[in-house]
């Protein structure tokens, strides 16, 4: 049993012991290090919760097939809106103090209420605080919140998760929740113009990564005659995107940390553009994708292998098992 | 309305399974929602306002939605399973059929044609705009070569279009993976994960390891974008290797989902339930690997929890597919590839004779009988409509017409349903409104 579900069972008992009934209640759900937490809600927050994540997805948020997922939730009428820029992290050695960053834009007529804080809510092995204050914001303002955290002593690539909630845990005083929007790394202007020809480079901060990806939260441009094309450090071209994706999309990864992302127009009918809002470092190399290997042609070269340890790269046509790579 | 409550760790999961929704409470809360679907409204309950605007805004008190239809009585397949060969070329540890060992048996393509030609018929006349062609194991289908490229391309020449699909161990020459990759649409690739747990669980008869092998054509899968997806068999030690298996085919392949089925036997040529210490040590091994896969973007499943589906077969072989073994026999499961098998006896229910696929009725519903009875007794049970009796060669006894009723398969496919009606819930943001089945979950509503 876990020491939650012991605490749990103490607390229960000292309810009966004491003749005290328990009231109903609902809990929150989150996977930590050492098992499931469960935090209480009220019942109101609860309902609220719901019935917006109603139309979300629940699992295999990176999964493509869905991307029809909005990744930014409804902004409800009455709502605070604050645009957040999570600031670029580099990679760092083991143990390594650093500090993430965010800004926060308050876009609403309304001001950020007293005694928020950022709450870690979950967070792989590094070492964090619990939460941080986040200041008052004026309509307008912006500001910048630092976590001061120390990396994990383990390589690898990790992950936390922070909360934003006000002092009381309730909606600001305004009415509506709060939503947060993921700003842009880089961006095109809303709407494009005609006739463009611009590039954006974003750099993976993982300086050992092999190849990356980058994640659009928007991309909308003239299927068939506007295209966002993706290039390499070289300038290899690897993705060409064109037509509408409102609730975003992954990319191909690219070979290296370079991403050029080049935005090319036609003289007429100009979309939205895009908004890149994520870097990564793409764990597999994916070759575009291909319908069907091509055939062996008939005047293909035969291999004239030993059978067993082949290094051709021809069209083998015996019949033995080969334990080579292809190039 | 059917609900239930699953204790957790001092909590309740609050479930109504075929509503799909699903939150986390305590024993107050339990108590009151068990009334309130005992009672099928909030007439005369006694509860805080909030409980109840709670209640309303998740849509608890709906009535139940119509459950699943059960299978078909009548016997129409349209999919053709075909258990080629019982030759392998492997001597997997946990093999179930002994394959590679015994006398030879082989399908003979005038038998392959046969149940081709009637599955195609029963497609043709239920209006479907396809039929289906597997070919599985129980040996290896690709060790019967000849016989697999006749009978695609049989299938292929027919008028009505033709879905084929192979489950293999994925030891294949250059020739064969080329053909492969042009002529059938998706595959099952037997894998277990790193070179260690590979090589020592399925070796080659000569007892070189196949992790090589298999993993040059998992690439060429991966470079051809074929579709496929990866069958895991986890042994003891499972906290140990199964959810770095996992972790090593998301970083290595490019395979976008993986099923998981643990072996307990510790000899080839049967199957052994697991005593209580391994059921807890698979299941926190197997959440632990489907953590690692969701982070990774991939998907990973057990076939005994599966709160997606709601179903009242566990497996769609006895009621959909013209299983039909080496010796043309039909049978109703695709590890009854010999009559050797303990429950060859009850699972065979036609032969093919001829030209024609002759039904032993009788026999067919004296197993389906069995199949109703064994699903009556998990009624109590969250699992019901997800599970649905399990898979009966796990719980049938060959020489009675007894089954277990409950064993500790059960357990493990309790507590894994249980665990990730915790992760919907999580994801949910505190309550799971199931009508987000994902495209390929739906995708496994059709198939097992």
């Amino acid at each position: 049993m876990t020491e939650e579900a012991k605490r749990n069972e103490h607390e229960e008992e000292a309810r009966q012991q004491e003749g005290i009934e328990e009231e109903p209640q609902v809990y929150s759900v989150k996977k930590g290090l050492t098992g499931w937490k469960f935090g209480r809600r009220e019942f109101l927050a609860a309902a609220a919760s719901a019935a917006a994540a109603a139309t979300a997805v629940a699992m295999g948020a990176t999964d493509r097939s869905r991307e029809e997922t909005p990744e930014t939730a409804e902004v409800l009428e009455n709502s605070i809106v604050l645009a957040m820029t999570t600031l670029a992290m580099a990679a760092m050695g083991p143990a390594q103090s650093f500090a993430q960053a965010w800004r926060f834009t308050n876009q609403s007529e309304t001001a950020w209420c007293k005694g928020a804080r950022l709450h870690l809510v979950d967070s792989e092995p590094m070492q964090a605080p619990a939460s941080v204050p986040v200041p008052d914001i004026a309509p307008g303002e912006t500001v910048v919140v630092q976590v001061d955290m120390v990396a994990p002593t383990k390589p690898g690539t990790y992950r936390c998760g922070w909360r934003l909630q006000t002092a009381d845990d309730t909606p600001p005083v305004a009415s509506g929740p709060f939503v947060v929007l993921n700003g842009c790394i880089v961006e095109s202007p809303h709407p494009y113009e005609d006739d463009m020809s611009q590039t954006w480079t974003v750099t993976n901060p993982d300086t050992d990564a092999q190849s990356t990806r980058v994640h659009f939260s928007r991309l909308e441009v003239e299927s068939n005659w506007d295209y966002v094309i993706l290039k390499d450090e070289t300038g290899q071209e690897h993705q060409r995107i064109t037509g509408s994706y409102p609730a975003g999309l992954w990319s191909d990864p690219v070979p290296g940390r370079v991403v050029q992302v080049q935005l090319v127009t036609d003289s007429s009918v100009q979309g939205w553009g895009f908004c890149l809002d994520q870097v990564e470092t793409a764990r597999l190399m994916y070759l575009p994708l291909v319908a069907r290997h091509p055939a062996p042609t008939p005047t293909a070269t035969p291999c004239s292998c030993d059978s067993y340890y082949c290094s051709c790269d021809k069209v083998c046509t015996c019949d033995a098992v080969h334990y080579w790579y292809p190039n | 309305m059917e609900i239930f409550s699953i204790p957790v760790e001092g909590k309740f999961i609050i479930y109504r399974p075929l509503l799909r929704l699903a939150f986390v409470g305590n024993k107050a809360t339990s108590d009151l929602m068990t009334g309130l679907a005992s009672r099928g409204s909030d007439a005369d309950v006694v509860a805080p306002e909030k409980v109840m605007a709670f209640v309303q805004a998740i849509g608890f008190l709906k009535p139940d939605p119509p459950p699943p239809s059960p299978p078909a009585p009548s016997y129409h397949p349209a999919t053709a399973v075909l258990l080629l060969t019982n030759r392998c070329n492997l001597r997997c540890t946990y093999c179930y059929a002994s394959g590679g060992e015994g006398q030879i048996q082989n399908l003979s393509p005038e038998l392959a044609r046969v149940a081709i030609d009637h599955v195609c018929q029963n497609a043709v006349g239920r209006g479907r705009p396809h039929f289906e062609l597997t070919f599985h194991g129980g040996g290896e289908p690709v060790q019967a070569w000849k016989t697999l490229q006749e009978a695609t391309d049989y299938a292929r020449g027919k008028d009505l279009p033709c879905l084929v699909s192979m489950v293999s161990n994925g030891v294949w020459t250059a020739r064969q993976r080329e053909w492969i990759l042009h002529n059938l649409n998706s595959l099952s690739i037997s894998f277990d994960g790193r070179p260690e747990t590979q090589d020592c669980q399925r070796p080659f008869a000569s007892g070189q390891g196949s992790f090589k092998a298999v993993m040059h054509t998992i690439k060429a899968l991966d470079k051809a974008g074929f579709a496929y997806g990866i069958r895991m068999t986890a042994t003891n030690p499972w906290r140990r290797q199964l959810p770095e298996d996992v972790r090593f085919i998301c970083e290595e392949t490019g395979c976008p989902a993986m099923q998981v089925e643990p072996a307990f036997n510790t000899r080839r040529g049967e199957h052994q339930g697991p005593t209580r210490e391994e059921s807890k040590a698979f299941i926190d091994a197997y959440m632990e690997a489907f953590e690692i896969a969701h982070h990774a973007g991939r998907r990973l499943t057990y076939s005994g929890a599966r709160p997606w589906l709601l179903t009242q077969a566990f497996c769609t072989a006895p009621y959909g597919a013209l299983v039909v073994n080496p010796t043309g026999n039909i049978v109703t499961c695709y590890e009854i590839a010999s009559e050797s098998h303990e429950l060859a006896a009850i699972s065979t229910v036609g032969q093919i004779v001829g030209s024609q696929v002759v039904i032993d009725d009788s026999a067919r519903e004296a197993l389906l009988t069995r199949l109703e009875e064994k699903r009556a007794t998990c009624r109590d049970c969250f699992c019901y409509w997800h599970c649905a009796g399990d898979c009966y060669t796990r719980s049938f006894y060959a020489q009675t017409s007894a089954h277990q009723e409950t064993n500790h398969r059960c357990t493990i496919n309790r507590e894994i349903t249980a665990r990730i009606l915790l992760w919907y819930i999580m994801a949910g943001d505190g309550v799971w409104r199931g009508g987000d089945v994902h495209p390929q979950e739906a995708q496994l509503l059709r198939t097992f």
